[in-house]
């Protein structure tokens, strides 16, 4: 399955769960963020949402043992921002946007050659 | 409701500022050699603020001023309804394109920006102890009064600073000796010191108001380049020939990743490198420390211009709000087809937004018939006229009663912007 990409919330939790240790019931995950980050104020019912969601994304799979069901990591953080990065890269990369933002350095025209006169230029200069 | 007004000043300014621009361009190109880059940036805040602010305040007196008989041209000859629904129908548009152009690219920019933020947030780890103790050594130096965290973000390629209210320094995920990195730290909390970040979105809300005119990616890109230069100025003084050549190279080394990698610098962070051209001047900028003159009475001017934009060019407002608004009422004057011999008017729709009373105008003696035609009332003030009636007299002329606030006058409407001859 392709991975979508997380949003704010999602990824907060999926952030802290990657920090625990394995297997995450909700109780537990709600400790942790009463914790980490005690200003969000998440709800245990908010909570709950977001974990079925990140499982039917395919983020993260679930065992129900008694009363409690617990949570296991599908997807790793590394393998995620790796995804993020992947994203940002194409992005930011003079893509889609690139004519209508186009931020200070156009280094679409240098090439190492250019560089390397630069250098030998830099070199002559700095003697002086 | 001032369609016209609108259009108007935000065309005058484009055009006004946009000459502005390219007048302060040459002139600094001129001086380039002999001018501070600080200086130099200056104005370009200045140019920013006249973009983004079309309406700037009149003067009494303008230079230049334009008659509009625009709207006499609404409802004279041919009458007919159609006459007035085109003129408004096509400013309207106009507006409606201009505002729907500018909510697009704020909306998109602002969306890429938060794109960029959220994945910013996401991807950077905090930088090394020695470069968060060496940020905080160079802050109490520089004595920037708060605390600036440094990031880590490996998918960028040149460093930057980034975050208009809790900024922060982003280096690549790359290895600085400690000369290069102090210089890097350095300039990035320079453009934090300068306010850059402001400027540059000063510029992004130029260009939002402004999408149309092709001059602004250029304009922006020069004010960025021009920061950069004013950067580097404040870096370099007091350093060392020796340090000027460090952060030349370090420049260079910048410039050699940026190329390899090509991730473009997002819109609302300062960077640190250019194209080969620009490069070579920049470091000679650099080298050639010091010495340079500030010619302040060059940005002044560039600032009293821009102000002056407002008045260069102005509307004749006295006659502006004599005149029927044909162009903000529904059919302002329906009328029969041109065809008939007499027009006979039946709708009085005339809207002023501060419309505040309607006088009663009593009609001059000889009138024999009075066809009520076009109200517009308008606030009362001497010589702005509260209220013109117009009104077919005895002698089938039409005649046009303004009401000022002390007086009324009563003229035939040939001699007056009412052309309604039949």
């Amino acid at each position: 399955m392709e991975l979508k990409k997380l949003p704010d919330a999602e990824f907060e939790i999926m952030r802290t769960i990657w920090r625990m240790t394995e297997p995450v019931t909700s109780a537990m995950l709600n400790a942790q963020l009463r914790q980490t980050s005690p200003a969000a104020l998440w709800k245990p019912q908010t909570v709950l949402t977001m974990l079925t969601r990140l499982e039917g994304k395919g983020y993260l799979r679930s065992e129900k043992h008694g009363k409690e069901r617990e949570y296991y990591v599908l997807v790793p953080q590394e393998e995620y921002l790796a995804l993020e990065a992947e994203n940002f890269r194409q992005r930011f990369a003079g893509g889609r946007f690139s004519g209508l933002v186009k931020a200070l350095c156009d280094t679409d025209d240098l090439t190492q050659n250019d560089i390397d006169d630069l250098r030998r230029w830099l070199e002559e200069r700095s003697r002086k | 409701m001032r369609t016209t007004y609108i259009v108007t000043q935000l065309l005058i300014c484009t055009a006004l500022m946009s000459a502005l621009s390219l007048a302060y361009l040459g002139i600094s190109r001129y001086l380039r050699e002999k001018q501070s880059a600080r200086a130099r940036y200056a104005a370009w805040w200045l140019l920013g603020f006249g973009f983004l602010l079309p309406f700037k305040p009149h003067l009494p007196k303008a230079p230049v001023v334009m008659h509009y008989y625009g709207y006499s041209a609404v409802i004279s000859t041919p009458i007919s309804s159609h006459t007035a629904y085109t003129h408004n129908g096509r400013l309207t548009l106009l507006l409606a394109v201009w505002a729907a152009g500018a909510i697009i690219t704020g909306v998109l920019l602002i969306h890429r920006q938060m794109r960029f933020s959220r994945s910013v947030r996401r991807l950077r780890r905090p930088a090394g102890a020695a470069a968060q103790t060496m940020t905080g050594l160079l802050c109490m130096e520089m004595e920037i009064d708060r605390n600036v965290p440094v990031y880590v973000l490996p998918v960028i390629s040149t460093p930057m600073l980034g975050g208009l209210l809790r900024p922060a320094i982003y280096l690549p995920a790359q290895k600085y000796d400690n000369d290069e990195l102090r210089l890097i730290l350095k300039h990035e909390l320079t453009h934090l010191m300068h306010g850059d970040l402001w400027c540059k979105l000063l510029w992004m809300g130029a260009r939002t108001v402004h999408w149309f005119n092709p001059l602004m990616p250029m304009l922006m890109r020069r004010m960025e380049q021009d920061c950069e230069f004013a950067c580097d100025e404040s870096v370099m003084r007091g350093e060392s020939h020796e340090t000027a050549a460090v952060y030349c190279s370090s420049i260079l080394n910048t410039a050699m990743h940026h190329c390899a990698g090509r991730v473009q610098a997002p819109i609302l962070a300062t960077n640190f490198s250019g194209s080969r051209d620009m490069l070579k001047a920049r470091m000679n900028a650099i080298f050639s420390r010091g010495g340079k003159r500030n010619f302040w009475l060059l940005t002044a001017a560039v600032g009293i211009v821009t102000l002056l934009t407002g008045s260069l060019l102005v509307m004749d407002q006295r006659r502006h709000s004599a005149y029927v608004y044909a162009e903000d009422s529904e059919p302002a004057v329906t009328a029969m087809p041109a065809t008939t011999s007499m027009p006979v008017m039946t709708t009085m729709t005339a809207i002023s937004a501060e419309t505040t009373a309607i006088k009663e105008v009593s009609m001059p003696a000889h009138t024999t018939e009075t066809i009520p035609a076009v109200t517009a009332p308008m606030p009362v003030t001497e010589n702005v006229p509260a209220m013109t009636t117009v009104f077919v007299g005895a002698d089938g002329v039409v005649y046009a009663v303004t009401a000022y606030g002390s007086y009324t006058e009563t003229q035939p409407a040939g001699t007056s912007l009412y052309s309604f001859n039949p």
